[in-house]
């Protein structure tokens, strides 16, 4: 891609994005008065112009070669067995299983204190909006991104297949950030829901809600958290830049 | 709340879903692309490893080979917190083959000792390149 239509496809993205979540956040605050340009809008836009020009393309390199370390291990057939199920079926072990690891993964990030240096930047955010989710270090990225990969890539699931579906995960990923509440009933037992994850960026206790796409893991292992009032506020207790690169440059510091 | 503010946050509600399911079947129907690479770690890898391959840029619906044994720009990936490749992408439309010559320059044993015959194609991103090496030191024809 060259720079013209890296750009243009970036604008683009964006502009989709705006369109889809502000509405939502408008007319179904978490926060009323919340505004568009809320403190901290232009480290988050750095963010996002980061991984869209920048880190996704070494996200997208360092998970094809770890795609192709893995290929080795298991064997063609079975690959073959995997990917000549139907879609659904590919698409719920694929939730199970992604979640499962990735509930773990996101665990091991808020208890062992190197990973948290990463996970911290996601944190930090103390206005949450579709923007917000785009806030994450990305070494960070690589390691999410990863292991919730890890058993497609292991397994063999034809994502390509699940394209769709994938979309879709992925903008269910930023809408849990979005300022909106919109309580979805049972609904959210299964896909869950912006308030789930917002109690999960609280500032005042420790992190529960885990889960990715789907909060049965947070349920099966009692880490479910859902009060019907939204938190008092978000971020960390710890003091980080407020900068782009202050908070890229924040885990390598060194310990105090 | 009064009607109309009902009627506004009913229609927010479907326009958004509206996005996202277009989103969705947009994402379904239309091949990836890799993200761009301003690191060139792409050249880094294609130089260590100069088998040349084609990027067809198709996704079947049907299509039940496993990841592994597609070519490692068609790697889709999930997402997390972030949608790690353009929402939208931009694609450049088919060009026709065409082929161009480097005429290399060898101070040694005089020039035009090698000619360099890539056949360039473009389709979507993909570039296939095929070197011809020839000690022929008349151009090609």
């Amino acid at each position: 891609m060259n720079l013209p239509t890296v750009i243009l496809s970036t604008g683009l993205s964006i502009l989709f994005l705006v369109v889809l979540f502000r509405p939502l956040e408008k007319l179904f605050p978490a926060r009323e008065g919340q505004k568009f340009m809320r403190p901290a809008f232009w480290t988050d836009l750095f963010f996002l112009l980061g991984q869209y020009l920048l880190w996704s393309g070494l996200v997208f390199w360092a998970l094809s070669h770890f795609r192709g370390w893995l290929d080795g291990f298991v064997p063609q057939k079975f690959r073959t067995a995997v990917a000549a199920q139907s879609w659904w079926l590919l698409a719920l072990e694929m939730i199970v299983l992604s979640d499962f690891i990735i509930y773990w993964a996101h665990r091991l990030q808020h208890a062992v204190p190197f990973l948290w240096r990463f996970h911290s930047i996601h944190h930090s955010a103390e206005h949450l909006d579709w923007l917000a989710a785009h806030r994450e270090h990305p070494l960070d990225t690589i390691y999410t991104v990863g292991l919730i990969n890890l058993p497609a890539f292991i397994l063999g699931f034809p994502l390509e297949t699940l394209a769709g579906f994938l979309a879709f995960r992925g903008l269910w990923a930023i809408f849990i950030h979005s300022n909106v509440r919109l309580p979805i009933g049972p609904l959210r037992m299964i896909i869950g829901a912006p308030e789930l994850h917002h109690w999960h960026h609280d500032k005042a206790r420790d992190a529960g809600n885990y889960a990715n796409i789907s909060p049965l893991m947070d349920i099966l292992f009692g880490t479910y958290r859902c009060p019907d009032h939204e938190p008092e506020a978000f971020g960390i207790h710890e003091p980080i830049s407020k900068h782009y690169l202050g908070q890229l440059w924040h885990p390598f510091r060194p310990k105090r | 709340m009064n009607l109309r503010s009902k009627l506004a946050r009913v229609a927010a509600l479907l326009f958004s879903l509206t996005l996202l399911a277009g989103y969705v079947v947009y994402s379904h129907s239309t091949p990836n692309t890799p993200p761009p690479d301003p690191l060139g770690l792409n050249d880094v890898e294609s130089r260590q490893e100069p088998d040349p391959f084609a990027f067809s840029g198709t996704v079947k619906a049907d299509n039940t080979s496993p990841s592994s044994e597609r070519p490692a720009n068609e790697l889709r990936i999930i997402s997390s917190k972030v949608i790690n490749q353009p929402v939208f992408s931009v694609h450049q439309h088919p060009r026709p083959s065409f082929k161009a010559l480097f005429h290399l320059w060898n101070s040694s044993n005089g020039p035009a000792v090698h000619y360099v015959d890539p056949n360039i194609r473009f389709h979507m991103f993909g570039i296939h390149l095929e070197p011809l090496y020839s000690d022929d030191p008349s151009p090609p024809k």
